[in-house]
């Protein structure tokens, strides 16, 4: 992009006195242009340095509402961090208002380098850096607003926000550097109770969660990432463990209106929670058995207990949401019907279900011993385990589906289990700790193979004829594509297929309802910010809007689908907030680098996760992680560098 | 464990891998300033001034964080870490007014002491200044923001040690103070924790010090309230205590102490302490002299036992006096009276954990509270453990925090802990041995002939009999679930280092004795240590000291001959050969009129044995009673001389704890007024009366005493240290099962009195003296019934109301405290007010005390 200043991440990029049209370009910056429909943004000022669209911006006056800004986010748990920025306020303000002296600026620079050293997050540790970059960068501004003894200018309008590599990434917003110190300061119940303001599924996403926080730490940088994902199990757990009173609802049922929601799954779930926590009166239907959706049938009970997942919906329950399971909505009970009962805004969160087809012949040919990996899952959930005792299994996928369904009949008592994939084990997009986790428990792998036939006899499955597979170029995921070798037929024999390559949706849930655009993908359409369709009372989020993806972003969707929802029964606006449009402003930015040096001593390495013996993972479905003790959580969560960041932009009225 | 090698400033150090850098240079005598570090807190790293440098980062780390690794280079003293230092300390003083000329933790300030070592005198940092509010409504504990620093230790210590979490940090930035979580006046133990971890004056007393900190000597002594035993520091100037204060490190409570132990104090120099003897004219008592007090109880003496015997001379001991007072006393009345019609409270109430305490059990119950610190599980039975021994609560609270102990509670009420038990079992009152059968039983069941405790004495029958228990029936009877018996057994069964706690309650119990061997089969099987606690500070000593009408000190029985033998080769003379008096209760004997006289040494027996009134009565038939005490108590109206005693803080002596461990009391002030300590008085008495008590200080009583008493044998003064010396009791641990039915307590008719009445001890009060500390007071000036929401909604009682409670002993009128604490059908009223004296209303004869609660 092309900017007029940039010292972001230290590459400096300075265009000041250069014709627009010859201004050279920051490759690597995205910075966006937009803030909203009304608004521009026309600098950016934060923890990695300072970034200039225009020049109609007083740096002086920016460096003090920036430090400012810290003032007001710092938390008051250390001395460089509380006091430090206070004075370099002072000195800031001073400044400012034209009353500033030169040797203030000198001192503004020591004291700013040693601030910056010496704090004890990284509100303290990077707020200094964009006014040492002004003190370097734009000394003629600051030395001018000594000399002239002027109030500087200080029209533009700013705006700010904290952030964190790890909440950034995370979908659901969570305040994570805030729960693991809690942990730390050995307080878990509060820990939950902040946990629970992002997602009320800590239980789930404590043990299955695809945890892209772990790829934003600013710890890995230094050895390995913190296991933020477990230490959320160890919140839950411990408050199942310990915990005599649990939360309630003081809002239950404040409000008359009745809002819909379809689907029990992990953002069915939390939609729900989050609108009976606003006192709504909320109907959750469920077409199976069980809560917990794609977790509940989806993910084996060795990853997360039934148990588990039924005491998490009942905690959901308890907050005043009525769940009815074996309630199939698109038949005798449709979305028009609900709506004439006095359902007031409905929430679709069916997920996506039906597998997809593998393309090979003779997958509709109905063969025993060909099942298709969902309906595996969910049968071993919900009727009975398919009998594979003895049997040779072939997992067709590379996903984290596929990880269950090779990892599931391992504990059946499976005699071999072979997972096809068509490229290598580098492109595998299941969780890299649940492939390690197969390969322990014994699961074979033939990369570069891709299903042509299903060979049988007598109508049962023999084997799986495969193609060999090469990588060519990279498709539009970015992956190399892989490509037939021709002749290359072999195959593998097999008493039993499952084939786990990926899922589609059932819209049947929208019989009757006019006016929603789907996908090309058969997924819902919706406004991405919103998740408002374009019928005005039907919202959506989960697998069903944005196909088969992960727990985390269900339950981020749904979080903010319920704060659309209330605005909209509450009859204001449905948009997102300014914190909001500032969070999107920085996940695009990026708040998280993954070259920057961290000056910390690397060599404390991260509290393994205690997991139970070899003999009990074959022939039982025994949860596999036992959890961290306190002890380990608590040397865990002290590894946590608290990396909160302040990001601030400059906005300009769209003309 | 495993070890690491580093270098620090250049030394080449060897480390346990677990230590962090600033514990690994401290134990290699190298020194990092620090601030808000504080050894028996997690670290908390606000203050930044143990910055280091670490090879192989580009920044400095907080060596109170960051734990030692193999290879790693420190150094403590760079220029920069230095300058960092510097720039931390002179952040902490923008702002910081420089009052310390009117500062109360001036020459004691962490804050002071690091701007002098780093030599700061110059500040050229200035932040603008903050309008923040000084929180002088928090009753003891006052908050000056404007002397924080912030750096959390009040928080951390709240939460982790004391486990009330009260505090937090409000606001963001420069505007950051300390605040109750909820915002409103501090509502919390009032341990004064907050206050004692405080670097600068921020915190403070509001018992406002009024003395510098460098006029003030300490003297260090034990806490005299309960049994516990926490060292502490009487502060003191000019005859004066001024504060207690305590160390960490140093004693059972590593520093911690409780609200009566750190403010109930004022006792010592109340205004109506009795500064000198008093003799009855009519109905008055008016001041004499000591010789003319002394002179008056002695003549009386001679002539009653000159004329009834010297068995009709009765003596109570005090649970509060120190073991010399009381082996004095003793003595006194075996030597010099012939008489061994001595008791105290303690013995009286349930003479099994008085002096029958070694033959009655099969296993030791005075134990280490070191088995706490080691313990995976503690599971208490009848015990309160935040508010009857709160220093207990904090060694729990240490174990589930740094050896993730778990804790089961259970006990007939709701009285759980701080953070929450792991399992927490409220029992029906009186069902505590089958529930604890059901326990074992659940333990035992199906493990067949090769489990647990199959070797042991009794396995047998016990096991037959086990048999014949059904869980179900257990929960039905005990109110706990079988589900919860299991789990519960489940995690007894599978610790390594179990602790049983028996509480008040217990030995309290009609049937404690029993439960306590229940407790004990279940010992056996878990490989457990049981642990008794003592009410008062010398409750153990005073047993151990004699004071029972039974056994000579040392626990041997006056019935036997050879032990007459030798106390009389001992003490020389002839030693009484049996009281004439049959029961071994003096008030029932009172009341029959065979005690004439009755010596009474610093207990308010009124107030505190059962049945007040029947006390009251007992009293009213005594010619001569002799009352030694610090306060003007109901008991002392009816004395006929009282002798005005001296405090703790006035003498010399020791007390043992409830772990046997003796520990000294030392003399910090002078007696106030006339009074003397015990056994001066004691001595007087009894040379005038014929014997012959050379004892010069109670140093020459306690060497005495440790030759007399073999457990006490080697033990000297001067070898009592910080830790004070354990009695080595050598009590056998005999394994052994005994078959422990349970039998239902008889219960009068239910409908008339439908409540089951429980006592105890509550926070601010504990015994006599707590009531005579204007601080103890404010914090609860008055005694209340706890009653659960639902039985209050039925008799439509509300919360607060004045109600009368009335059983067939007495009646009394109070207010309520509407309270889950209570199970429905339970009430419970504190012991030691006497405006409210619970007592009144129990009677020993009555298994349990059923009550009926009315609004008049």
């Amino acid at each position: 992009m092309k900017v007029l200043f940039s010292s972001w991440n230290d590459e400096i990029i300075d265009n000041r006195g250069a014709d627009p049209a010859s201004w050279k370009d920051a490759p690597v910056l995205k910075l966006p242009a937009e803030f909203d429909r009304e608004n521009n943004i026309t600098a950016f000022m934060g923890w990695s340095g300072i970034i200039l669209l225009k020049d109609n911006i007083n740096i002086v006056d920016m460096c003090t509402r920036f430090i400012e800004k810290v003032q007001c986010e710092s938390c008051g748990k250390c001395y460089s961090g509380r006091i430090g920025t206070a004075v370099m306020q002072k000195l800031l303000r001073k400044i400012a208002n034209g009353e500033g002296e030169e040797k203030d600026l000198a001192q503004l620079e020591a004291l700013a380098e040693n601030i910056s050293k010496a704090s004890k997050c990284s509100i303290g540790q990077t707020s200094p850096i964009p006014v040492l970059h002004a003190l370097k960068y734009f000394k003629d501004d600051f030395v001018k607003a000594v000399r002239d003894k002027k109030q500087v200018s200080n029209n533009t309008r700013y705006e700010s926000k904290w952030t964190a590599p790890c909440y950034a990434a995370c979908p659901t917003g969570m305040d994570i550097p805030t729960y693991i110190e809690f942990i730390k300061e050995w307080r878990p119940l509060e820990s939950l109770k902040r946990i629970r303001e992002a997602s009320p599924m800590a239980a789930s996403l404590g043990r299955a969660c695809f945890h892209p926080c772990e790829n934003n730490c600013r710890r890995e940088n230094v050895e390995r990432a913190i296991s933020i994902c477990k230490l959320k199990r160890f919140a839950w757990d411990y408050e199942g463990l310990h915990s005599v009173s649990k939360p309630v609802n003081e809002n239950k049922h404040i409000k008359e209106d009745r809002v819909a929601v379809f689907g029990a799954g992990p953002a069915g779930l939390s939609a729900a929670y989050y609108l009976a926590l606003r006192g709504y009166r909320v109907t959750l239907f469920e077409s199976l058995p069980v809560p917990g959706g794609m977790v509940g049938v989806g993910i084996p009970q060795y990853r997360v207990p039934k148990e588990v997942l039924q005491r998490e919906a009942n905690f959901i329950s308890e907050m005043g949401v009525e769940i009815k399971y074996n309630t199939p909505i698109g038949k005798d009970i449709t979305i028009p019907k609900l709506r004439e009962q006095g359902y007031k805004a409905f929430f679709i969160s069916t997920g996506a279900h039906l597998s997809k087809k593998m393309g090979a012949e003779g997958e509709d040919a109905g063969y025993d011993g060909f099942v298709r990996g969902i309906d595996y899952l969910r049968d071993c959930v919900i009727t009975k385990c398919y009998e594979v005792r003895g049997k040779r299994i072939i997992v067709v996928g590379g996903g984290n589906v596929a990880m269950d369904c090779c990892r599931t009949p391992v504990r059946n008592g499976a005699k071999e289990v072979t997972i096809v994939y068509r490229r290598t084990k580098k492109e595998l997009p299941a969780d890299p700790h649940e492939v390690h986790e197969s390969e322990v428990e014994g699961v074979k792998y033939i990369f570069l193979a891709a299903p042509k036939r299903i060979t049988a006899e007598n109508g049962k499955v023999t084997g799986l004829e495969c193609l060999k597979m090469e990588l060519g170029e990279p498709d539009a995921s970015g992956r190399r594509k892989p490509v037939e070798v021709k002749g290359s037929e072999f195959i593998v024999p097999a008493d039993i297929i499952i084939q786990a390559i990926g899922q589609d949706c059932d819209l049947s849930i929208l019989n009757g309802v006019d006016g929603i655009k789907l996908t090309k993908w058969q997924t819902i359409v919706a406004d991405p910010d919103t998740f408002q369709t374009d019928v005005s009372d039907i919202f959506t989020g989960g697998d069903v809007f944005n196909g088969p993806l992960t727990i985390v972003d269900a339950a981020g969707n749904a979080r903010r689908a319920a704060e659309s929802i209330d605005q909209y029964l509450s009859g204001s606006k449905v948009s997102l907030s300014i914190d909001q449009k500032l969070d999107k402003v920085i996940k695009k930015l990026g708040a998280y680098n993954k070259e920057e040096e961290v000056g910390k001593k690397a060599g404390w390495e991260r509290v393994p996760m205690p997991t139970i013996e070899m003999d009990r993972r074959v022939g039982s479905f025994d949860e596999v992680e036992t959890g961290y003790t306190l002890q380990q959580a608590i040397e865990e969560a002290s590894r946590c560098m608290r990396c909160y960041q302040i990001g601030m932009v400059a906005l300009e009225k769209t003309v | 464990m495993e070890k690491v090698n580093l270098t620090i400033d250049g030394k080449k150090i060897v480390a346990d891998s677990k230590k962090t850098v600033l514990e690994a240079a401290a134990e290699n005598g190298i020194y990092i300033p620090t601030m808000c570090y504080l050894k028996k807190l997690n670290p908390i790293g606000s203050c930044r001034v143990c910055l280091v440098d670490v090879e192989g980062a580009d920044d400095p780390m907080t060596s109170c964080q960051i734990p030692v690794m193999e290879g790693m280079v420190v150094s403590t003293k760079s220029d920069r870490v230095i300058e960092l230092r510097q720039l931390m300390v002179k952040l902490i003083l923008v702002n910081h007014p420089v009052d310390c000329t009117v500062c109360e933790r001036s020459g004691e300030c962490r804050l002071q002491d690091i701007t002098y070592e780093f030599g700061i005198s110059r500040q050229d940092l200035k932040a603008e200044p903050v309008e923040r509010q000084k929180r002088y409504d928090w009753r003891l504990i006052r908050y000056n923001p404007y002397l924080c620093v912030l750096c959390e230790r009040c928080i951390m210590v709240c939460h982790e040690v004391q486990g009330v979490s009260a505090y937090k940090i409000k606001n963001n930035g420069f505007r950051s103070v300390i605040d109750t979580v909820d915002e409103k006046p501090l509502d919390c133990d009032f341990c004064g924790q907050c206050i004692a971890v405080c670097p600068v004056g921020a915190m403070s007393s509001g018992l406002v010090l009024q003395a510098r900190s460098w006029e003030l000597s300490k003297v260090r002594t034990v806490c005299s309230y309960c049994g516990v035993g926490c060292p502490i520091n009487l502060d003191v100037k000019k005859g004066k205590i001024y504060r207690v204060t305590s160390d960490d490190n140093i004693g059972i409570n590593n520093g911690n102490l409780c609200a009566m132990g750190r403010f109930g104090y004022q006792f010592i120099d109340a205004e109506d302490r009795i500064k000198t003897p008093l003799i009855r004219k009519g109905d008055k008592l008016v001041p004499a002299s000591w010789d003319e007090a002394l002179k008056l109880v002695s003549d009386k003496f001679r002539e009653i036992k000159n004329s009834h015997g010297g068995e009709a001379i009765s003596g109570i001991g005090s649970e509060r006096a120190s073991n010399e007072d009381n082996y004095l006393f003793q003595k006194f009345f075996r030597t010099v009276l012939g008489s061994h019609n001595i008791d105290n409270p303690l013995n009286m109430e349930n003479s099994s954990f008085g002096s029958g305490l070694f033959e009655k059990f099969d296993l030791p119950l005075i134990n280490s509270t070191e088995y706490i610190n080691k313990s995976d599980v503690i599971f208490t039975v009848g015990a309160d453990a935040c508010e009857e021994n709160p220093v207990l609560g904090n060694i729990i609270r240490m174990a589930m925090r740094d050896k993730e102990a778990h804790l089961i509670v259970a006990s007939s009420r709701d009285v759980g802990f701080r953070p929450p038990p792991d399992f927490k079992m409220v029992y029906k009152y009186g069902s505590e041995i089958l529930l604890i059968n059901g326990i074992i039983k659940s333990m035992v069941e199906g493990q067949g002939t090769k489990g647990k405790g199959q070797e042991i004495e009794g396995s047998k029958e016990f096991f037959d009999y086990l048999k014949g228990i059904k869980l179900e029936d257990v929960s039905s009877r005990t109110g706990v679930s079988v589900e919860l018996i299991k789990t519960i057994a489940s995690k007894l069964n599978k610790s390594k280092l179990p602790v049983i706690l028996c509480g008040r309650e217990i030995y309290t119990h009609p049937r404690g004795v029993e439960i306590v061997h229940a407790l004990q089969n279940l010992s056996n099987i878990i490989n457990g240590n049981i642990m008794l606690y003592r009410e008062h500070c010398n409750s153990q000593g005073i047993n151990d000291m004699g004071v029972v009408p039974d056994m000579y000190p040392g626990y041997k029985k006056t019935a036997d001959t050879e032990a007459k033998g030798d106390f009389e080769k001992l003490w020389g003379g002839t030693l009484p050969v049996k009281g004439k008096v049959t029961t071994t209760n003096i008030i029932d004997d009172a009341i029959d009129g065979r005690v004439k006289a009755l010596y009474v040494m610093g207990e308010d027996i009124i107030n505190r044995l059962h049945n007040g009134g029947h006390v009251r009565e007992a009293l009213e038939k005594i010619d001569f009673i002799v009352v030694q005490d610090m306060f003007l108590s109901e008991t002392a109206l009816f004395a006929d001389v009282v002798l005005p005693s001296a405090s703790f803080s006035e003498r010399e002596g020791t007390w043992t704890n409830m772990e046997g461990r003796v520990q000294k009391i030392n003399k910090a002030i002078e007696p106030i007024g006339e009074s003397r300590a015990d056994w001066e008085a004691i001595k007087e008495l009894a040379n005038m009366m014929g014997g012959i008590f050379k004892y010069r200080f109670t140093e020459d009583i306690f060497k005495e005493i440790t030759t007399v008493i073999p457990a006490y044998g080697g033990i000297t003064y001067s070898s009592i240290k910080n830790n004070g010396r354990v009695v080595n009791y050598e009590v056998q641990s005999r394994k052994k099962f005994r078959v422990v039915q349970q039998s239902d307590i008889e219960s009068i008719d239910e409908s008339d009195m439908p409540f089951i009445l429980l006592s105890g001890n509550t926070f601010f009060h504990l015994g006599a003296l707590s009531r005579r500390s204007a601080a103890m007071n404010m914090l609860t000036p008055e005694c209340m019934v706890e009653i659960n929401p639902s039985d209050a909604e039925n008799l439509k009682i509300k919360d607060k109301d004045t109600v009368t409670v009335k059983s067939k002993s007495g009646s009394i009128t109070i207010k309520t405290k509407v309270t889950n604490k209570s199970p429905h059908g339970v009430v419970f009223i504190p012991v030691n007010f006497e405006n409210a004296p619970v007592n009144t209303l129990t009677n020993k004869k009555d298994a349990v005390t059923r009550v009926k609660i009315y609004k008049e």
